[in-house]
């Protein structure tokens, strides 16, 4: 159900090829070709008009800037496999500001100001670089979803290549490369079309389609080993041919450095980890916090980890926000914890904010409507099953039905304010729990 | 004034959030639709299930609500009101705890809390599927929903969609 390397290439071609459409249609300069912006800026100090050299310039900086940080980002560490967990990092980032490029422009309109004009070159151009950054790490040869001018150029030296004699993947190598230049191309045509129809829809679509991918690779890849040093076993000298699944195989009960959990050392880690539990955790957190934290990073083990969520569901406030508050402070102090919380939120702050956007705008539909409180209703027994499971095992005891019972009832039936309710029903919960009767 | 009530309101239901945000989602919707009415009972469950649909925490639909009564401002307000007085909380007992690893009272106190949370997520659950007048169709995709976690080990994410089509469908 998941899409492989090339898969994820085109939709990160789609992306680039809309957001070129958009960019040059709306802002006036491209997103990704930097050679037709570097030709911009010429012409218009040809021209000694302001404006436009700022544009370019600030889409060149932009853009130079953005792929710095994807090189920062998918370079910290060498890893093995076709689609290292680095690159996913990378594209999340890109994510990042493509939401915030979504969000000002969704809120300044068709028309914004030429201060918004420049936020938006600004954001478009960093997004862009990332991506062209993290695209190279996957050193897949000539193919690039920003510089179509390198794809066409290795394209046509390819074909040219079949005239010799049959090489290995080649027709794999000229197809992918083929798709990579089409997708471009229809993702800019897409985007044209609907940018002229002044559809404000479009500049959905490049955030969409990056975030898509980031989901995609986080759930094919949820299997990589994190840290791909060599532990010392006969695996390590396999190299790149391990597949996914078999590194989920345990190296063994004795090898004693996976039992140790071992913290995050720095901000940034503390920031991604937390960043990346945010982003995947659709469906529920818990299980993400627990993937993230004890299998993929070693930052605790199992134990460590149900005692800190156990603490966290005594206390009030959001299980996993304690528990990024707590860790984060445990690990770093103050820094730490407030870096921890503002990973977890970040991702799904933003995700959840584009999505209301998307509800006000299409609300006024009834099928919309109706769609939309079908998941609204299925949400309510989502709750209810959690009840169920949480009161399972309590459901013996005649003190915890009554209990139940009585706050379902005083609150939902009654209206009666949590205020009121609350401190009582603690009250009393605490006296039962004192004599064993819960 | 707005963004202030807002943020201080979210701010008392913190300390009240015991077992997460689903227990406190009756009495949000008490005081923001019946007392305050900023918004109606169906749009309350519609940014519900619009929460629902994205990742993260639970706690994020409180953003929503903020932005619905006071925009981009109102959900920042919102969503801090409610985790930063837990933050704290959390911040001082867990140096307190630290230093009292197995102290009995933990138990005690889980076990007081859990009858309150099963009680208290089991009626978000009702007002979320009762905005107005009891509708069967509601309440069918409710426990069919509940059915499928409990039956089954499909990802909720599936059960959400079933929930879409459904509403899509009855009506």
């Amino acid at each position: 159900m998941t899409l492989g390397r090339d898969g994820m290439l085109l939709v990160l071609a789609w992306a680039a090829g809309i957001m070129d459409a958009v960019a040059y249609l709306g802002l006036g300069v491209f997103t990704t070709m930097m050679t037709g912006n570097t030709a911009l800026l010429a012409f218009a100090i040809a021209r000694g008009e302001l404006a436009p050299i700022v544009r370019a310039g600030l889409a060149l900086a932009a853009f130079s800037a953005g792929a710095a940080i994807g090189a920062l980002i998918a370079g910290r560490r060498r890893s093995r496999g076709e689609w290292p967990s680095v690159v996913t990092e990378a594209l999340a980032c890109e994510g990042i500001l493509l939401g915030v490029l979504t969000i000002v422009w969704h809120v300044a309109g068709p028309a914004p100001t030429t201060g918004v004009t420049g936020l938006l070159v600004l954001s478009s151009g960093l997004a862009m670089g990332v991506q062209a950054a993290a695209v190279r790490f996957l050193g897949v040869p000539g193919v690039s979803t920003t510089y179509i001018t390198s794809t066409l150029t290795t394209l046509s030296a390819e074909l040219v290549g079949w005239t010799r004699p049959v090489e290995q993947g080649r027709a794999q190598r000229i197809r992918l490369l083929a798709a990579v230049f089409i997708t471009y191309g229809l993702g800019a045509l897409v985007g044209g079309v609907l940018q002229s129809r002044a559809s404000m829809l479009v500049i959905w679509l490049p955030l969409i389609s990056v975030v898509a991918v980031v989901v995609n690779a986080l759930v094919r890849y949820r299997h990589e080993p994190f840290e791909p040093e060599p532990r010392g076993d006969a695996r390590s000298g396999v190299g790149g041919s391990v597949t996914p699944a078999m590194t989920l195989t345990p190296v063994g009960q004795n090898d004693s450095t996976r039992r140790l959990s071992t913290p995050p050392h720095t901000l940034a880690e503390l920031f991604l980890g937390f960043l990346s539990i945010g982003a995947r955790s659709f469906g529920g957190v818990l299980p993400s916090a627990h993937y993230v934290m004890v299998e993929q990073r070693h930052w605790l083990t199992p134990e460590e980890f149900t005692e800190t969520i156990g603490l966290c569901q005594v206390l009030p406030g959001p299980n996993v926000g304690n528990a990024a508050i707590l860790l984060g402070k445990r690990w770093l102090g103050l820094r730490g914890a407030v870096v921890a919380f503002l990973g977890l939120f970040a991702l799904p702050y933003l995700w959840v904010l584009a999505l209301a956007l998307l509800y006000t705008r299409w609300a006024v539909r009834p099928l919309v409507s109706a769609i939309v409180t079908g998941v609204g209703a299925a949400g309510a027994g989502l709750f209810m099953a959690t009840a169920v499971k949480l009161g399972r095992p309590i459901a013996r005891k005649p003190a915890a039905v009554v209990l139940m019972a009585g706050c379902f009832v005083a609150v939902a039936i009654g209206r009666v304010p949590l205020l009121v309710v609350m401190p009582i029903a603690v009250i009393v919960g605490l006296y039962c729990s004192r004599r064993r009767m819960l | 004034m707005t963004l202030i009530e807002l943020g201080l309101y979210f701010a008392l239901l913190s300390l009240l959030t015991f077992g997460g945000v689903s227990s406190v989602i009756p009495e949000m919707q008490r005081y923001i639709v019946d007392v305050k009415g900023w918004t109606t009972a169906a749009d309350f469950m519609h940014l519900f299930a619009v929460a629902q649909a994205a990742p993260g925490p639970n706690v994020l639909f409180t953003s929503l609500i903020g932005y619905r009564v006071a925009g981009v401002a109102g959900s920042l307000a919102a969503l801090l009101g409610l985790c930063v007085p837990a933050a704290a909380l959390t911040w001082v007992v867990s140096t307190v705890w630290e230093r009292f690893p197995n102290s009995p009272a933990r138990g005690v106190i889980r076990r007081a809390l859990a009858p309150l949370v099963v009680g208290l997520t089991f009626a978000g659950g009702y007002i979320i599927a009762t905005p107005h007048a009891p509708d069967w169709r509601l309440w069918l995709i409710a426990l069919a929903t509940a059915a499928g976690v409990l039956r089954t080990r499909v990802n909720p994410l599936w059960l959400l969609a079933g929930g879409a089509v459904l509403g899509g469908l009855l009506l």
